[in-house]
């Protein structure tokens, strides 16, 4: 039995791992609670409409400790992903699925009494709650005591992204605990001081607990300060909030690369051909599209295989791949923002909460397509680091060689000084050839860019970085 | 007739300080039973807000009520 890292917090329960399984203990002090999720119908109603992960009981005897009143085995996500990696319309999208399920439990005489953002997770496009425990019964007239830390993880975020800069988003790697209302409110422009639901939920808010802080104050009747109606006002007027809140990313420059691109079409129909013949002959369960832009090839491998992590650092073109998946209804593709020469490392307590994103591998078929001009042109990354970087994220990998001749190679090279003499595609083979046997190369048509299908070699060992 | 002393600048920042800390006592949890911190001041501005949405969802109520009541009174005359 080994307890998950990231599951220490709240103390009504707590996930483990047996054998392979992934489980949830839920405590005894946790039972009457438990017990009026179950009775009032409120967790067939969440996860009969897909919002709440769905569970089943097991037996009481896998309980990780004697605190157990129950543990349930919840239905397993196939990728975790972290909200520092989600675009504006993932994060708008959990937001309002959090606002909903604290309706439908309010309707039932339950409350969310957390409101993280790592309560969310995505299958594909469509975000889920995960945690079973986080709803307790409602007492009339309580207030909603996650009220900040929905503002912090949600509403400053979004606002931060959508009215300052979408590159925001990376804040959240840092401030787990969601975006410091003070903070916000510093950063986010005046005018925002003139939308009263800003002003409120934000700034003045921001200022109450500047100027409340911790104090503690004793009463018998501050359970009874907030009506039932006025609460759902409340979620109400967040709801409202989030939904009027939008970003539009054609501004910036890689989300419209899809129609800018270099490739005569002849050329992207061969590169179209030889990622979905590789994809077919392979059938991958998981692929990672790396620098996936908005998501093209990604969406031809999701058609052949279990599911796609499709990933970019840009983004606005990981909001268009998001709102184009979803579009398409693939519900396969999970979209997700990260930096590649800086990737998401382990967060969190211990540096153990969170997990790196080569610890969330490997997959089984790596894509790095039209990527590695970028990593060594772009950011000065050697070949032979990349190619070892490469190999440890997964055994299978499909890479595109674009020379320093290439146009998109040249818009990197245009205002520097080109102090690449070993990237050349002699080179490129020889860094890559040390980790992988080639079993396909194809040169596109029309240009010098050339495909290659590599499968790590056998006796190798994972390179050290 | 009988003059009020005047309150000293000490008293009455004191006086304010209480009748904020009775306010906020009225409402701030003593022991919220919840494992993260909802902070007092996140607790005011909820009760605050919450208030806020109440007023503002009577006022629109009375506004439908209204509107009803002159639709109707003209139908009639109509």
């Amino acid at each position: 039995m080994q307890r998950d890292t990231a599951s220490f917090r709240d103390p009504c329960g707590f996930v483990f791992h047996r054998e392979g399984r992934m489980y949830r203990q839920v405590n005894r002090s946790y039972a009457d609670h438990y017990d009026r999720l179950i009775a009032s119908g409120l967790y067939d109603e969440l996860a009969g409409l897909g919002l709440l992960v769905p569970h089943s009981e097991v037996d009481l005897e896998l309980a990780a400790d004697e605190n157990a009143y129950r543990v349930v085995a919840p239905e397993r996500i196939p990728f975790v992903s972290y909200p520092a990696e989600w675009c504006f319309s993932q994060l708008k999208s959990a937001a309002l699925l959090t606002l909903r399920v604290q309706r439908n439990a309010l309707a039932k005489g339950m409350i969310l009494k957390d409101a993280s953002a790592f309560n969310v997770q995505f299958l594909g496009v469509r975000p889920v709650f995960i945690d079973t425990l986080s709803f307790e019964t409602y007492r009339e007239g309580q207030p909603w005591v996650a009220y900040r830390q929905f503002c912090e993880h949600f509403l400053s975020p979004l606002l931060l992204l959508s009215m300052v800069d979408p590159r925001l988003g990376r804040l959240l790697s840092r401030f787990l605990e969601g975006i410091p209302l003070d903070m916000a409110s510093r950063m986010l422009p005046r005018r925002t001081w003139l939308k009263p639901s800003l002003a409120l939920h934000i700034h003045l808010h921001a200022r109450a607990i500047e100027r409340y802080g911790r104090r503690r104050l004793g009463s018998s009747r501050w359970d009874k300060a907030i009506s039932k109606r006025s609460l759902e006002g409340l979620v109400a007027s967040l709801t409202g909030l989030v939904e009027g809140m939008s970003w539009n990313p054609s501004a910036t420059e890689w989300a419209s690369y899809d129609t800018e691109h270099g490739y005569a079409s002849e050329s992207l129909q061969a590169k179209d051909r030889f990622v979905q013949e590789t994809v077919e002959e392979w059938r991958p369960v998981t692929v990672w599209d790396l620098g996936a832009n908005t998501g093209r090839y990604s969406r031809i491998a999701a058609t052949a295989v279990g599911r796609v992590v499709s990933i970019d650092g840009d983004p606005g073109a990981v909001e268009v791949n998001y709102r184009q998946t979803r579009k398409l209804g693939a519900e396969n593709i999970l979209p997700l923002c990260v930096d590649l020469t800086d990737p998401t490392p382990a967060t969190g307590w211990a540096g153990r909460e969170r997990a790196s994103l080569a610890d969330r591998g490997p997959a089984d078929l790596v894509f790095a397509l039209a990527l590695v001009h970028h990593l060594a042109l772009g950011r000065n990354v050697p070949l032979g680091h990349i190619a070892r970087w490469l190999r440890q994220l997964g055994p299978r990998l499909v890479v595109e060689f674009v020379p320093k001749s290439d146009p998109q190679a040249q818009r990197l090279l245009v205002s520097r000084e080109d102090v690449f003499a070993d990237y050349d595609r002699e080179t490129f083979e020889r860094r890559f050839l040390e980790l992988y046997e080639t079993v396909r190369v194809a040169q596109l048509p029309d240009s010098e860019r050339v495909l290659y299908a590599l499968v790590a070699r056998p006796d190798e060992a994972l390179p050290e970085m | 007739m009988q003059r009020i002393p005047p309150v000293s600048a000490h008293a009455a920042s004191a006086l304010r300080l209480f009748a904020c800390a009775m306010l906020v006592s009225l409402i701030a949890p003593p022991r919220a039973a919840a494992y993260i911190d909802p902070l007092s001041g996140s607790i005011v501005l909820q009760v605050l807000a919450a208030g806020l949405m109440a007023a503002s969802l009577t006022i629109r109520r009375f506004r439908e009520w209204l509107k009803r009541v002159a639709r109707s009174v003209f139908r009639q005359r109509g």
